[in-house]
């Protein structure tokens, strides 16, 4: 146990330092100005919904329009776009309501894409979450990665901000003392590691792929999308620049769930690669070895090393994470190793509405409304 | 997904557009559906023969020379932009009391469809026509004279006769019609070049009017967007949708 809790602190800790690295790197301006199409999906109000679309009205560096997809004319999210609308008349956002119901049944989120994409006047599509806030600049430095042609498709790392509860603060914690980190790890590796929360794809490349209808029947069509760019010969790139994913209010179990469904997801694509995530996770071992008559201070100084690592994770990203909060990270940890082996019980997850069975590769299977 | 405005008025109701404008302004924007829906107004009331008296109308006699031009600028339509023009009309009964007023599209006929009698008479007319029936601005509450809520008071008893309800008309969005789960369409009540940027209906079907006709009829799996005007826009009319240049 004190092997594996050991060889786990030197993972993590070479993970940290290569994500400060990876953030130090410089970044590009873009190429020139291609017309960008950010495609927004809405389901219902994300925490602070308003704000988050606010930050989109007045991008610069780029020639740009936001196309927000609503399914359900009667969602709560169309009066905050309206008022929107009615503040920044001059932003180039356009409401886009209604769609193929028969797409419903499958990933929601694709459905919207799919609902909006059509309309979509630029080369390069990017998709942003509801709950993703940028800076002015932040969608024209992530497209820069496009300078390279050999680029089909990129990403943003992105860390938590705004939480106001218990369960928030967890979810921002494991988005940038786990998210964060593996996504860069896996970078490093040159192995595609997409995040859908915010995300670019050229179109010809999309349309190459097969456009979103392929993916409309996956639920992690973000990782799914970055496979299949790679498989028609394109790179994946990961941009060292941060969004933030706004989480203001989560119950606990929310922020597990989400968690579960995310270990689900990583689960289906590589149960090998899953397994071996264990051993980026060294408290619960050292905790073990201490059972097993292991000295206390050897688990205390990995505590005192995580929470060294995740504050590292913060400078380095500019996450806003209270110094407080560093106190949850050894029950984050101790909650995601309990979280970790859920996906060798259950194949099933619940989002949005509807559950479903997890195919490989995330493919929705016995999709019922929840 | 075509992008359609099902709801246009020209010179030969209360529009300010001749025919051949409509069609040159929506095709050059890059539409792919219009209907021209000129008022065929009520002339049993006062408010309605007054309407006649000023020439506020399509009438049974006048009928043919608008659906002539109609068909003749519909040809042109496609041969000049690839936009399919729908001849239709706007049956309009407008009485004092908002309760009711109603007023009712008919898309695709070919003849005269009267709005004399009961809005249900009306109702039963233009479905004997083979007309797609929508019901328009079911719950606008802008100014007295355009209220209708005729329909909209009477939605259950009414729903078979009707295909398709105005989700949004111009910049209104009517969030009662989206709360009662009916099958909607977007428009712009176009009656001059202002009204161009506004609602619009995505529909999801190939670019031939049978098929479209089919669509709406079915009222499954449509969308509406709202066309924003940019001053800063790349170019305004031709490039749609507005792009915003940072």
């Amino acid at each position: 146990m004190m092997i594996l809790s050991a060889i786990g602190i030197l993972i993590t800790s070479f993970q940290s330092i290569l994500t400060a690295v990876f953030r130090r790197r410089s970044r590009v301006a873009p190429f020139s100005r291609p017309v960008v199409s950010i495609l927004k999906p809405l389901c219902g109000l994300e925490d602070d919904l308003e704000g988050n679309l606010e930050s989109f009205a007045s991008l610069t560096g780029v020639d740009y329009e936001v196309l927000l997809s609503v399914a359900d004319a009667a969602d709560p999210a169309i009066a905050v776009v309206q008022s929107i609308l009615e503040r920044f008349p001059r932003a180039p956002f356009r409401l886009i309501i209604g769609g193929d119901p028969n797409l419903e049944s499958g990933n929601r989120k694709v459905a919207r894409l799919i609902a909006a994409a059509p309309h979509a006047r630029g080369d390069i599509l990017f998709i942003s979450d509801a709950n993703v806030r940028v800076e002015p600049g932040d969608v024209a430095e992530t497209i820069a990665a496009f300078r390279d042609p050999r680029v089909g498709c990129v990403s943003n790392l992105f860390t938590g901000a705004g939480a106001t509860s218990f369960g928030a603060s967890m979810e921002s914690l494991h988005l940038l003392s786990f998210v964060v980190p593996g996504n860069v790890v896996a970078a490093f590796a040159n192995v595609p590691c997409v995040v859908g929360k915010s995300m670019a794809i050229r179109r010809e490349v999309l349309s190459a792929i097969g456009g979103f209808e392929a993916f409309a029947g996956v639920l992690a069509e973000d990782q799914a999308i970055g496979l299949a760019v790679r498989r028609a010969g394109y790179d994946v790139a990961l941009s060292p620049l941060v969004v933030r994913n706004v989480v203001v209010n989560r119950t606990l179990r929310r922020a597990l769930d989400r968690q579960i469904r995310w270990n689900k997801i990583r689960y289906a694509f590589s149960k090998a690669m899953y397994s071996t995530e264990f051993l980026v996770n060294p408290l619960p071992f050292a905790l073990l070895a201490v059972i097993f008559g292991a000295p206390v201070s050897m688990a205390l100084m990995i505590v005192a090393t995580r929470i060294a690592q995740v504050a590292l994770l913060a400078i380095a990203t500019g996450a806003p994470i209270r110094v407080r909060e560093l106190s949850l990270v050894p029950l984050l940890d101790l909650l995601q190793f309990s979280t970790q082996f859920v996906p060798y019980l259950d194949d099933r997850v619940t989002w949005r509405g509807y559950t479903a069975r997890l195919g490989p590769n995330t493919v929705l299977l016995d999709v019922a409304a929840a | 997904m075509l992008v359609a405005d099902l709801h246009i008025h020209t010179q030969w109701s209360d529009g300010r557009l001749s025919i051949p404008e409509v069609v040159d302004l929506f095709g050059r924007s890059g539409h792919d559906v219009i209907a021209i829906t000129d008022h065929i107004v009520n002339g049993d009331n006062v408010i309605g023969k007054v309407t006649h008296r000023f020439g506020l109308t399509v009438t049974a006699e006048n009928f043919g020379a608008y659906r002539a031009e109609i068909e003749s600028e519909a040809r042109r339509a496609w041969d000049e932009y690839r936009m399919i023009v729908i001849a239709g009309a706007e049956l309009t009964q407008n009485r004092v009391r908002r309760n009711a007023s109603a007023h009712v599209l008919a898309l695709d006929i070919d003849d005269f469809v009267s709005a004399d009698g009961s809005v249900e008479d009306m109702l039963v007319r233009a479905n004997d026509a083979g007309a797609v029936v929508v019901a328009c601005h079911p719950h606008e509450m802008s100014d007295w004279f355009a209220n209708t809520f005729y329909l909209w008071n009477r939605r259950s008893e009414v729903a078979q006769s009707i295909h398709l309800w105005e989700l949004a008309c111009r910049w209104d969005l009517f969030p009662p019609v989206a709360r009662a789960r009916l099958p909607y369409v977007g428009n712009s009540d176009f009656h001059d070049r202002p009204h161009l940027y506004a609602w619009k209906t995505l529909l999801p079907c190939e670019k031939n009017k049978a098929e479209i006709i089919r669509t709406l009829k079915r009222g499954v799996g449509l969308a509406v967007t709202r066309l924003e005007e940019h001053a800063d826009a790349v170019s305004p009319l031709l490039d749609f949708p507005a792009m915003a240049t940072a």
